[in-house]
C-alpha cells in the first residue's frame, strides 16, 4: 500500500473509535462503505469551534475525505451525511459492543459494502430502542461476511432441521442431533435454529437461546480475548435495573 | 560530522512533548543550547521537580502536591456538590471561570471499552467511597458533550442515582463533540448554570 498516493471523496463511512494523537490531533479508526476498515489522522480538530470536530462522532453517518501515501492515511474533509442516531444510553453501549466486533473481526482495507450497510441499518435500529434481537441478527451478518458460515436450516448429515428436535452445534460444522452423539457442544433446539434462520426472532426463549449460541460462535472467533464493552454493557444493564 | 549522543537524547525527549515533531524539537534544542542555556536549567530543574512533587490527590484524583489536594481541603467549597471532570485541564479551565464552588472527582479519562477502559480503570469505586460519605447532594456530570463522554456521564448517573443522590448533566450549550478544555469561559458558564437533572 505504501507509496501511492491514496485518494477518498465523500466517501460513506462511521467513526468506530478515536483515540488522541497530540494535543489536537486524533487518530480515527473508521468502517467506510468501499474501503473497509481504516485509520486516519485527523489534524487541528481538538480546538474551539473545530467544526470537524463536532462531526466526527461515533454512530454519525459521515461523508469522509481523505488521503495520503502511508498506511495512516490524513483526513481531508468531513461532514455529516444525515443527522446523527440519536441513541439512549442503552442502545449507546450496544453501539460500542458492534463497534468492538467489527474492530476485533474485520481486517484493515478488506471491503465489506455490503455489511457496511447492515451496520448503518443496525445501528438505526439500535437508535430506535430494538436491541436485543438486532445485536444477533448483526453477529450472524458478521460472521457469515468474514466467511464463517452459520448453518441453521440443516444439519451436517445435510437433512433438514426438525423443529421438535434437539440439536448440538459444532462450530465450523454445524449442527447434529442430540440423539445421534454425545458431546461437549452447546444445545440448542431445532425451533431455535428454524427461527434464527428466518429472522424470526419475537419469542423470548428463542432469543435466550440464539444468543447462548452466538455467544460461543463469536469466542471461537475472537480467540479467547475478552469483549471490553460487552462486560461494560452487562454492567450498565444490573446498574440501570 | 554526526550530532553528539547528547543533543541526539535531547531532541527525542522533547519529541515527548504533546504537538512537537522531531523538526521543532531539534530546533528547540538548538536554542536552548545557542542561546538559552539558563532557561533549559531552569526547565531540567522545574520538570524534575514536579515529577518528584505532583501526584494524585487521594480524594478526588486531581494532580497536586499534597496526599489530599488545595481544593478538597479547603474549607470554603461546598462540599454538598460534587464535580465529574474527565481531565486535570478541565477541571483547571472549570476553576478559572470561577463557576463552581463545590468540589471535583477527576476520572483521568472516559469509558472506552475498545481501549480496554471500564469503570475500575477510571475509579468509579474510590468515587463510590466519597458518594458513600453521605456528604454529597448534588452530582454535577461534567464529562466531554462526545458520546464516550454521554457514556460514562450515564453510567455514572445510575450509579449516582442508586444511592439517592441528584445527578445533574451540564446543559448542551456546549457543541457537540466539545471537549470542555476548549470552551470558552461563557459558554461554560452557561453550561453549569443551565445543568439539568438526568
Ligand atoms: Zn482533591
Amino acid at each position: 500500500m505504501s507509496g501511492l498516493l491514496m485518494r477518498a471523496e465523500k466517501e460513506n463511512a462511521f467513526i468506530l473509535h478515536q483515540r488522541a494523537y497530540s494535543e489536537t490531533s486524533i487518530i480515527l479508526d473508521i468502517f467506510s462503505e468501499n474501503f473497509g476498515r481504516l485509520s486516519i489522522i485527523a489534524k487541528g480538530i481538538k480546538k474551539q469551534n473545530s467544526k470537524k470536530g463536532s462531526v466526527l462522532q461515533q454512530f454519525q453517518p459521515l461523508l469522509l475525505s481523505w488521503a495520503g501515501k502511508s498506511e495512516l492515511k490524513t483526513l481531508t474533509a468531513a461532514e455529516p451525511d444525515s443527522d446523527m442516531f440519536v441513541m439512549s444510553p442503552g442502545s449507546m453501549y450496544c453501539g460500542f459492543y458492534i463497534n468492538e466486533l467489527i474492530v476485533r473481526l474485520l481486517h484493515q482495507h478488506d471491503p465489506h459494502p455490503e455489511l457496511f450497510i447492515y451496520y448503518k441499518d443496525t445501528l438505526k435500529q439500535l437508535s430506535q430502542g430494538i436491541t436485543e434481537k438486532v445485536l444477533r441478527l448483526f453477529e450472524k451478518y458478521l460472521l457469515i461476511e468474514i466467511g464463517y458460515g452459520v448453518i441453521l436450516d440443516h444439519d451436517i448429515n445435510n437433512n433438514k432441521i426438525n423443529e421438535d428436535k434437539e440439536y448440538y452445534y459444532v462450530p465450523e460444522s454445524g449442527p447434529v442431533k442430540t440423539e445421534e452423539v454425545n458431546l461437549e457442544k452447546p444445545k440448542i433446539s431445532g425451533k431455535s435454529l428454524l427461527a434464527f434462520a428466518h429472522e424470526n426472532l419475537d419469542d423470548k426463549d428463542v432469543l435466550a437461546e440464539i444468543k447462548a449460541l452466538m455467544r460461543v460462535l463469536i469466542r471461537e472467533q475472537l480467540g479467547g480475548k475478552p469483549l471490553h464493552s460487552r462486560k461494560l454493557m452487562n454492567n450498565y444493564i444490573s446498574l440501570s435495573r | 560530522m554526526a550530532e553528539s549522543k547528547a543533543i541526539v537524547k535531547l531532541i527525542e525527549a522533547l519529541s515527548h512533548l504533546p504537538g512537537v515533531g522531531p523538526k521543532s524539537a531539534r530546533r528547540m534544542t538548538y536554542f536552548l543550547l545557542e542561546r538559552d542555556r539558563e532557561g533549559a536549567r531552569d526547565i531540567s530543574v522545574a520538570i524534575t521537580e514536579a515529577i518528584e512533587k505532583v501526584g494524585h490527590c487521594q480524594q478526588c484524583n486531581n494532580l497536586t502536591e499534597y496526599d489530599i489536594c488545595e481544593i478538597c481541603s479547603s474549607k470554603s467549597r461546598d462540599s454538598k456538590k460534587l464535580c465529574i471532570v474527565e481531565t486535570p485541564a478541565e477541571l483547571q479551565s472549570i476553576e478559572q471561570a470561577s463557576i463552581f464552588r463545590g468540589l471535583y472527582f477527576v476520572l483521568m479519562g472516559h469509558l472506552s471499552p475498545l481501549d480496554g477502559i471500564g469503570p475500575e480503570e477510571l475509579g468509579i469505586d474510590k468515587l463510590e467511597v466519597l458518594l458513600d460519605n453521605g456528604e454529597v447532594d448534588e452530582v454535577v456530570l461534567a464529562t466531554n458533550l462526545t458520546v464516550e463522554g454521554e457514556a460514562t456521564a450515564h453510567y455514572i448517573s445510575e450509579l449516582v442515582r442508586k444511592k439517592g443522590i441528584l445527578a445533574t448533566r451540564i446543559a448542551h450549550g456546549v457543541p457537540v463533540g466539545g471537549e470542555l478544555e476548549y470552551i470558552d469561559r461563557n459558554t461554560l458558564t452557561e453550561a453549569f448554570t443551565g445543568r439539568r437533572q438526568m
